[in-house]
């Protein structure tokens, strides 16, 4: 079979982008099925995908190439290993819900903000593709436009400072890789006696790095570029302040899209490429990575509990799930990268579903000061019971997909060192805390005044908002009781990671 | 000396001198315009000279001369136009009022 | 028939499944499908359990097991979903799903008119799935799943009456100190997994030998951590009493008879581990019996029914981990037992009250409702008696057992300080029953009259706990330290007493054993009558009857040297202080602080690099005048300093 799928699913939200914009913008309603309906095709192939996809073997496949700029050997190189279809399934799965839960809030220029949309799904499913560095870093850009105009143009009262401060901090970041990739590049072609055939194929890079050519201490400028670039999308302690402003600002899809999928571009290109690269320079600064993300675990839920604000709230609890995606990365641990990337998958279910429920409060109040919330649970009870549902979930309740993540993640740590996993243990403490504290004064006691003032406005979750949480949640019972789903997909890229990171892979 | 290449060039290099003076000490947009001019056939004195003494550039001076003669004239035009649309704007031949720039 | 072991828990879960989605639409019907899904799940248990405990359909001496699925086959790591009954567990088997069951049946009558009645019914059914598969899982990743669901259950039920903001609070205070528990807890089954390569209880306890003495003591430690938390020992103790929140069928079922049993199994499921650390097994009794003196001596001055049963629970669970850490192990599952339904019987007992006093906790508030709640009264009197340990009540035998064990294995302080605590135990047990039925009837006159017996639903489930409560002794424990009970569980627990070389001496009435058993007897009856004297009783058929003297109590309470105890009591030591001062008050001055770095320091440095960015702008854009002649005059000095840089470079 050789039909390009791959392509075909990159590219169908692009055609979807261009059939809404073919579409006069005074009916906005067909354009929202239309952008839903692009979405939910992207979907359906990247589900499709992941049936075709064979279990087992190393490496990339449905692998498609074809020269691009042949001067510098760059090229349209594009390929899945198990981490990357993971990766491409959530997008897929956030993006066609995040369309749909905008059904309601957005109602100015409805054009626009679905092409954005549709755009901003390109560029993520391009970039977890992508296996040509300078296409990757392409696609890389392209995910910071639309998220640009989305937070800038949909968002609320102090949007501009909050894009800015987004797309300066991601900006600085990816000038860093850029100069990165060039370098790496380079050093390739100098390597190979002048000749850009192959200098930005990660593949061919790979081996080129698993021979040792790359110097050591070109490696450790060219990783710290490069891990820069990553820790500020993740975002790392202390580069994730940014991230509690973007949240609060984006309307709800945009939060649910900036926690789901783009804190995991960070990630994934940790595994992806900054730590196969330059395994050398990863060993040199794991210690002090391992020990930003435990301060990162730690900090963010501290700093979580004495939140004011819903989303502000969630955004730190961000900073602190995602300490253990960073943290499993580097303790070059085959069980602790299986549980940093299960934690990748659950924590954008999660943290998705939470925002899609804040907006839902939101969508009632137009307010989301926690201060002025009391007594949901008698008005609204499912939406109280769905909430406190998602809330258990990211306190890392057994049985749901949290859980399963942050423990392998903890057992990894605990083999490399007992001492990662005792600084780190309180956050089970911490996290059940600030959520639990949260949940109670939003939905128990008695009602707020200012809740009671809107009377009427607060009407229980429609049929709408719950389709969008119910595959969330699904997904989260399914992979918390059955994460060999997920497990089984990434024991090969697992063991990929490790051998290129040069560490033996145990049991 | 009278006759040599280094007269004509001392002589323009004296006008491209009052020139450059004019154009920046000038308020008047028209004298400016009128520097420039003082400028351009300043070089295009130059370049003359310089085909008249060295032969093998002979050809070539003469059909620069020609072109910046033109260029003048076009630049002396627009230039015109430009500042008689600024001056209706600004009701001002003086150009330290024209700071709009600056924004 | 190991088949049968997946439908224990499941049947709740699938009660809970149809009662969560379809509870509203049911209406005054919803306690149905909850309430049969348990009775099913009883008889199942029931099956199981008699083949477990008699070495039929299926089960060998050792037990049987059950896989399901590989629940999380990770690389490096590996958890299976699977079951395991063995004597012990069809111990505890017994145990809740008997009381659980009750338990259901009773609420039926209690809640009958809570509007959230289906969602009570739902989450009591959760409980018994997550119950049922904490004892029943054969791994340790799957105990702590049901360890970490039964502290959900009990969060959601302590906060059932959500409106009210005590209710919210006692629920996350709950929460959250079991989970300061679970964090050691966690970190025992890392440790586990990291030395021995496996979770799975049979494998880890065959090869635990193996371990370095130092992670065997830190495995232990870190599995006692989590023990304390859901047992509500000294010091994770506090969340109990408050947990009396919830309505009261949750407080028998999971804060008396069931879930907080949970770390008392769990130490006894380890005892190969336990049993090669003697250093902690001493910790583990000096906690428990600390916590039983300490509790003790808090339920003597408190005022609410449900707190005194509280902190009862509290000293009786103190005693178990005693047992458990002087080596008594059957002992320690046997008060397990009789304990679970005893305090059960007590607890429905004082909802009961409750109920008929029309919501009052206050004991102040009741007295004289003996004649007015004659089947709650007599229920009543028979679990204080077998709680306070007559003989031949259940109480009794469990307790002489953990004595004399601690006696005779050699821990004379931790057998001292439990003889007292017997003793403190039947008094306050009579001063909740001279309070309660006894005297003169100090109920609000707007409530006086309507007081009535509770409806059959909730007095029938009495009458069957007051059976066990009074027979279960007698059955499984007799004779002393060689009944039933022992027979069982021998296969469980047998290595770990000839490990331990503490192997007792038998059974001898007219020896040791009976001298303990005689002067603990003794002093329980003391102890009675002091309460009698001090807070009255009316028993006609036994000729007894005394009036309550206040007066006396207060003087009591105000003399010199008991005043100081009186007010420690009476303030539950201070502990609650303590924790508010430490965690809310310095832990909320902590977030805070850091939040303020955050903001100023991170978040600083970040604004402060766009603030000199801008501000540099500012100061650069000056030299842009907007006026063309200052270009101009640029572009003529940039000529002039090339040209003079040229000549310059030219002549040298």
């Amino acid at each position: 079979m050789n039909l390009p799928i791959l392509s075909l699913i990159t590219f169908t939200p692009l055609v979807g982008a261009l059939a809404v914009a073919a579409l006069p913008s005074r009916y906005p309603h067909l354009i929202r099925r239309t952008a839903l309906a692009f979405s939910l095709l992207a979907w359906v192939m990247s589900l499709v995908l992941l049936a075709a996809y064979a279990f087992g073997p190393t490496g990339f496949q449905f692998v498609e190439a074809h020269n691009w700029i042949p001067t510098f050997g760059i090229r349209y190189k594009v390929g899945i290993d198990g981490l990357s279809i993971l990766m491409v399934v959530l997008t897929t799965t956030l993006s066609w819900i995040s369309i749909l839960a905008s059904f309601g809030p957005i109602k100015d220029r409805v054009k626009g903000y679905m092409i954005s949309f549709l755009v901003l799904e390109v560029g993520m499913i391009g970039v977890f593709l992508a296996l040509d560095l300078f296409l990757f870093y392409i696609y890389w850009e392209i995910v910071l436009v639309p998220m640009y105009l989305i937070i800038g143009i949909w968002g609320g009262s102090n949007r501009i400072y909050a894009t800015m401060k987004f797309v300066l901090y991601t900006l600085v970041g990816s000038l860093l890789m850029l100069v990165a990739i060039l370098a790496t590049a380079f050093a390739y072609q100098v390597g190979h006696g002048g000749s850009w055939v192959g200098a930005f194929d990660f593949q061919l890079l790979q081996q080129f790095a698993a021979s040792g050519q790359f110097g050591d201490a070109f490696q450790n400028l060219a990783f710290l570029a490069l891990f820069l670039a990553f820790a500020i999308k993740v975002p790392m302690f202390p580069f994730h302040t940014w991230l509690p402003d973007a949240h609060t600002e984006a309307p709800t899809a945009g939060s649910v899209i900036l926690a789901g999928v783009l804190l995991k571009l960070g990630a994934y290109g940790l595994i992806r490429f900054a730590v196969p690269l330059y395994p050398h320079a990863a060993h040199t600064f794991a210690g002090p990575i391992i020990v930003l993300s435990v301060i990162a675990i730690v900090y963010g839920a501290i700093v979580s509990i004495v939140q004011p604000d819903l989303k502000r709230l969630i955004a730190y609890s961000s900073v602190s799930h995602m300490g253990f995606v960073t943290l499993g990365i580097f303790v070059f641990s085959a069980t602790a990268l299986q549980g940093a990337i299960l934690q990748m998958i659950s924590h954008g279910l999660i943290t998705g579903g939470l925002f899609l429920l804040v907006g839902v409060i939101y969508e009632r109040t137009h307010d989301r000061t926690i201060a002025k919330m009391g007594g949901l649970a008698a008005t609204m009870p499912v939406w109280a019971t769905v909430f406190g549902f998602f809330i258990l979930a990211s306190a890392g309740l057994p049985g749901l997909s949290g859980f399963v993540g942050e423990f392998l993640v903890f057992v990894g740590s605990f083999g490399i060192s007992p001492l990662i996993a005792v600084a780190t243990i309180i956050v089970m403490v911490l996290a059940a805390t600030y959520l639990l504290w949260m949940f109670q004064r939003v939905a128990f006691g008695t009602m707020s005044d200012f809740l009671k003032g809107l009377g009427g406005h607060l009407t229980d979750m429609t049929g709408t908002e719950a389709v969008t949480l119910l595959p969330l949640g699904f997904l989260i019972v399914v992979l918390g009781l059955f994460p060999s789903l997920v497990l089984d997909l990434l024991r090969a890229p697992a063991q990929a990671f490790l051998a290129a990171a040069g560490v033996a892979v145990g049991g | 000396m009278s006759n040599s290449l280094d007269s004509y060039l001392v002589l323009s290099g004296l006008l491209f001198a009052i020139g450059t003076f004019g154009f920046l000490a000038r308020r008047n947009a028209i004298s400016m315009l009128m520097s420039i001019e003082l400028m351009i056939n300043a070089v295009n004195l130059t370049v003359l000279a310089f085909g008249a003494f060295v032969a093998p550039l002979r050809v070539h001076a003469a059909v620069i001369a020609l072109l910046v003669i033109a260029v003048a004239a076009a630049e002396a035009t627009v230039g015109l136009a430009i500042v008689i649309a600024i001056f209706r704007n600004k009701k001002t031949p003086l150009v330290d009022e024209y700071d709009s720039m600056r924004d | 028939m190991t088949f049968l072991i997946p439908l224990i828990p499941l049947l709740p879960l699938a009660g809970f499944a149809i009662t969560g989605l379809l509870g509203r639409e049911m209406g005054k019907q919803s306690h149905k499908v909850a309430v049969w899904a348990v009775v099913a799940s009883w008889l199942v248990a029931m099956l199981v359990a008699f083949g477990a405990l008699s070495h039929t359909l299926g089960f060998d001496a050792a037990g049987a097991g059950i896989k399901l699925w590989d629940w999380i086959p990770a690389t490096g790591f590996h958890a299976d979903m699977g079951f395991f009954v063995d004597p012990l567990t069809a111990c505890l088997l017994i145990v809740v799903t008997t009381i659980g069951m009750l338990v259901h049946i009773y609420s039926i009558g209690y809640m009958a008119h809570d509007e959230g009645k289906w969602r009570f019914f739902a989450y009591l059914n959760l409980f018994m799935f997550s119950m049922l598969m904490l004892i029943l899982a054969d791994n340790f990743l799957l105990v702590f799943a049901g360890w970490e669901l039964v502290g959900l259950c009990s969060y959601l039920l302590i906060g059932f009456w959500f409106p009210r903001r005590s209710a919210a609070e006692a629920a996350k205070k709950a929460f959250l100190v079991n989970r300061v528990g679970d964090m050691g807890f966690a970190l025992g089954i890392m440790a586990i997994w990291t030395q021995l390569g496996t979770l799975n209880m049979q494998a880890v306890f065959a090869k635990f030998a193996g371990v370095p003495h130092e992670w065997q003591i830190a495995i232990a430690l870190l599995i006692l951590c989590g023990a304390i938390g859901k047992s509500a020992q000294f010091p994770l103790h506090v969340w109990l009493p408050d947990a009396m929140e919830g309505p009261t069928p949750v407080s028998a079922l999971i804060h008396a008879a069931t879930m907080v049993n949970a770390g008392v199994y769990l130490i006894a499921r380890c005892n190969p581990i336990f049993g090669t650390v003697p250093e902690v097994m001493v910790i583990v009794a000096a906690i428990g019996i600390f916590t039983a003196i300490m509790a003790a001596s808090i339920a003597f001055t408190q005022t609410d029914i449900k707190r005194v049963l509280a902190y009862s629970t509290l000293s009786q669970l103190g005693y178990m981990f005693a047992s458990l850490g002087v080596g008594a192990w059957t002992a320690a599952i046997f008060h397990l037992m009789s304990h679970g339904f005893f305090k059960g019987l007590l607890f429905l007992g004082s909802g009961s009250v409750i109920h008929a006093v029309d919501g009052e906790q206050d004991m102040r508030k009741m007295g004289g409702l003996a004649r007015k709640i004659p089947i709650t009264y007599v229920t009543m009197l028979i679990g204080s008696v077998a709680i306070a340990g007559v003989p031949p009540l259940a109480g009794f035998f469990s307790k002489d057992e953990i004595l004399g064990g601690a006696f005779k294995n050699g821990f004379l302080w931790v057998w001292a300080i439990g003889f007292v605590v017997a003793g403190m135990t039947a008094f306050y047990m009579f001063r909740l029953m001279g309070m309660t039925f006894w005297g003169q009837s100090r109920v609000d006159p707007e409530k006086e009259h309507p007081t009535h017996e509770s409806p059959p639903t909730m007095t029938r489930p009495l009458i069957l706990l007051a059976i066990p409560a009074i027979f279960l002794g007698l059955l499984i424990g007799f004779p002393p330290e060689s009944g039933l009970l022992h027979q069982w569980l021998a296969p469980v627990f047998e290595a770990t007493i000839t490990a331990s070389g503490r192997t007792e001496a038998a059974y001898s009435f007219f020896g040791i054993d009976g001298v303990l058993a005689i002067g603990t007897t003794a002093l329980v009856a003391v102890a009675i009558v002091m309460a009698w004297r001090l807070f009255g009783v009316n028993m006609p058929a036994l000729g007894l009857h005394a009036e309550p003297r206040p007066d006396r109590v207060r003087e009591l309470s105000e003399r010199q040297g008991l005043a100081e105890l009186y007010r420690g009591s009476s303030h539950k030591w201070w502990f609650d202080d303590l924790n508010n001062l430490l965690f809310v008050v310095w832990g909320g001055k902590l977030a805070a602080a850091v939040f303020w770095f955050d903001r100023t320091v991170i978040d600083g440095t970040v604004n402060g690099i766009g603030t000199v960015t801008t501000g540099a702008g500012m100061r650069l854009r000056q030299v842009q005048t907007g006026r063309v002649q200052n270009y101009a005059l640029g572009i003529a000095l940039g000529l002039i300093a090339m040209a003079v840089g040229y000549i310059l470079i030219a002549v040298r």
